[in-house]
């Protein structure tokens, strides 16, 4: 009761609880773009290399200002400026050398987080006042968000979902086929700046509290969890959205009211939880599922191979009379590496033959027809 | 805009003149020269990497030239773009989307509608007119990774009549696709042509090009002959077009 009290009338927890809603819904959302486009990369990157572009914005506000207000605007805009420079330089060094995408991609993140880094090792030999709350950036700190940092969020989240809303019809059309969108009047580089602008700014805008190493992870983790779960794009995006929400908020909340615990890596965890369980335990694509349907399928082949062994028998020995044929016999056919007698059990109980008696076996009608037909669709089974 | 006018004027449905693109420094498409009249089926042919694609991307705008002059129904692509319907290759997108064959031919409605504008009964009508009309209604609900290729196929081509076009641009709507699929999809081209459409589409397949198309296009870099098929189609041309990736002793016989 206390903890509901709190939620709602306590400053931090209040803060920290809307602050990281927020940002799992807008995480969730667009992380489903980023993902169906495949940029989940690009989006670590981005995150990465948003750290020296909060440093360095830290120390242009202490210079110019004399005083160190951490101002979450201006290092949202520094962490923005830095994390696209660092995508621009990648593409760049992608044309003009032969170097393949993923590793100049690999290259610019470790060069801009390795110079945040740097960044904040020499600021932490001077004495300049808040640079202790820096430090916070690489694995978030939800409990540092003050009122402002929370609106900020809450306007940045609420303008990047309202174009998702607007613009639903041109992003889906353009994720799945860019050329096709472009062929019907949708400039297809106007929709890649908008959709990369927001998913940038949905990374960005979950920096303080989930810290620049994991939030690639709050981007794609929801959205590989969504896709278990549907086939259809609407359902996806507010799936994604929704786990996003869940692991934000309680991952927010249990760093939170644990001393020294990292929002980060408890929001993570919950999430690969989530997405673990996606992926065991969905109904169509999981893999619990898929082996079920395996082991179904494998079965189905067995028995009917078994089927189409004592029709052939049948049809070999003339036995007009269903006198039937031992198991021994059909053992013989091939090198089976099942057990065959188990499958002729399993097909007496389909009713497809029938136990004559001991160890002979012979087809029933329904069984014949079915051997039958198996044998002119060559691709039917059981 | 008179997008209901069958007859076919004198106007080309599309003319290239001087067309030269180059991703790299290496021309992928050199002077090209190119007329094709309305009311016919125009088969593209040319080995890999001739740059077939790249022609029909370069009529829809998709690349930009180095030189040259398109025009389509004797206009400038922007023009007349919603008069043009553009099939891409099968193997451009990803089929594990997650999107129906319904949401898909959907797609075909949004050059109509432009921004911002939703579909509505009218487009989700002509939307299931176009499912039919390719023999797909059974699997209107299916998600898209659970068909064939030629499902996909026949789901991309629906996706392409809903725009209710006069030039339909396709690449490679044969490749790897059945042979019953094949001869659906040949049908639904006569019935266009009978409406007095043009339709342009890459080809490779050098068996069937004679059978399908009424001319021929065979290019490589630059154009080895376009014409009629009976003009076309002969071993001196597409043995000099397709050089020494041409297997003639396993070809030759059909082209005499
Ligand atoms: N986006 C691209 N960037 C660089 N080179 C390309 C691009 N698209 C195609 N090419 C090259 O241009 C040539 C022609 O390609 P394409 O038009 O796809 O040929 P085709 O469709 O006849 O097989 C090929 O050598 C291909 O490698
Ligand atoms: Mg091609």
């Amino acid at each position: 009761m206390e903890f509901i009290h709190d939620i709602f009338f306590d400053y931090t927890i209040r803060n920290v609880a809307l602050g990281s809603s927020i940002l799992g819904i807008v995480a969730g959302a667009f992380g489903s773009f980023a993902f169906l486009r495949r940029e989940s990369l690009a989006g670590d990157v981005v995150a990465h290399s948003a750290l020296p572009g909060i440093v360095l914005a830290f120390l242009l506000g202490f210079f110019i200002t004399g005083s160190s207000s951490k101002n979450s605007l201006v290092l949202i805009l520094g962490a923005t400026i830095t994390g696209f420079l660092s995508m621009h330089f990648s593409s760049r060094l992608m044309n003009i050398s032969k170097i393949k995408s993923d590793s100049s991609m690999g290259i610019m993140l470790a060069v801009f987080f390795g110079l945040g880094i740097f960044l904040l090792s020499l600021i932490q030999r001077r004495n300049i006042p808040g640079k202790s709350g820096l430090q916070d950036y690489i694995f978030g700190s939800a409990s540092t968000l003050t009122h402002s940092d929370v609106n900020i969020i809450l306007i940045f989240g609420a303008l990047t979902l309202m174009s998702l809303f607007i613009f639903w019809k041109e992003f889906k059309l353009h994720t799945f086929d860019r050329t096709y969108a472009h062929s019907l009047g949708f400039n297809s580089k106007l929709l890649d700046t908008m959709m990369v602008s927001s998913i940038v700014i949905a990374i960005i805008i979950g920096l303080q509290s989930v810290g620049v190493i994991l939030m690639v992870a709050m981007i794609v983790t929801p959205a590989a969890a969504a896709r278990q779960w549907t086939n259809k794009l609407s359902t996806m995006v507010i799936i994604s959205a929704f786990i996003g929400l869940v692991a934000g908020l309680s991952g927010a909340l249990i760093s939170a009211s644990v001393q020294k615990l990292p929002t980060g890596p408890v929001i993570v965890l919950l999430l690969v939880l989530i997405f673990v369980i996606s992926i065991l335990f969905s109904p169509n694509r999981g893999l619990i599922a898929e082996l079920i349907k395996n082991i179904a399928r494998k079965q189905r082949i067995r028995l009917s191979l078994v089927l189409v062994d004592l029709y052939q028998l049948k049809i070999h020995h003339n036995d007009d009379y269903n006198v039937g044929h031992s198991a021994k016999v059909l053992l013989t056919m091939h090198e089976q590496k099942f057990n065959v007698r188990k499958s002729l059990i399993i097909l007496a109980e389909l009713g497809l033959v029938r136990n004559m008696n001991g160890d002979v076996w012979v087809l029933t009608d329904k069984g014949l027809k079915k051997a039958e037909s198996i044998l002119l669709t060559k691709g039917e089974l059981i | 805009m008179n997008s209901h006018q069958v007859t076919v004027n004198n106007l080309p449905a599309v003319e290239i003149n001087d067309l030269t693109v180059a991703y790299n420094e290496k021309p992928v498409l050199w002077d090209i020269d190119l007329s094709i009249p309305q009311g016919v089926i125009m088969g593209i042919a040319g080995p890999n990497g001739a740059g077939k694609s790249t022609l029909i991307k370069s009529i829809l705008k998709l690349v930009k030239p180095i030189a040259g002059k398109i025009k389509i129904l004797g206009e400038d692509y922007d023009k007349v773009r919603k008069r043009i319907a553009y099939v891409p290759q099968r193997s451009a997108v990803d089929w594990d989307f997650p999107a129906t064959v319904f949401d898909v031919v959907m797609m075909g409605t949004y050059g109509q509608l432009g921004w911002f504008r939703r579909p509505g009964k009218i487009q989700k009508a002509l939307a299931f007119d176009a499912i039919q009309r390719v023999g797909m209604e059974e699997y209107a609900d299916r998600q898209i990774s659970q068909l064939s290729g030629g499902q996909q196929q026949r789901t991309f081509i629906a996706r392409a009549l809903v725009q209710n076009a006069d030039v339909f641009l396709l690449d490679e709507p044969f490749a790897g696709i059945d042979a019953k699929t094949e001869k659906s999809i040949m049908q639904i081209f006569r019935e266009l042509k009978g409406e007095g459409k043009t339709i342009i589409a890459v080809h490779h397949e050098l068996i069937t090009l004679s059978d399908y198309f009424d001319m021929i296009t065979v290019l490589n870099i630059k154009i080895y002959a376009s014409g009629k098929v009976e003009d076309v189609y002969k071993k001196e041309i597409i043995y000099e077009a397709y050089g020494g990736h041409f297997n003639f002793s396993q070809n030759e016989s059909i082209l005499d």
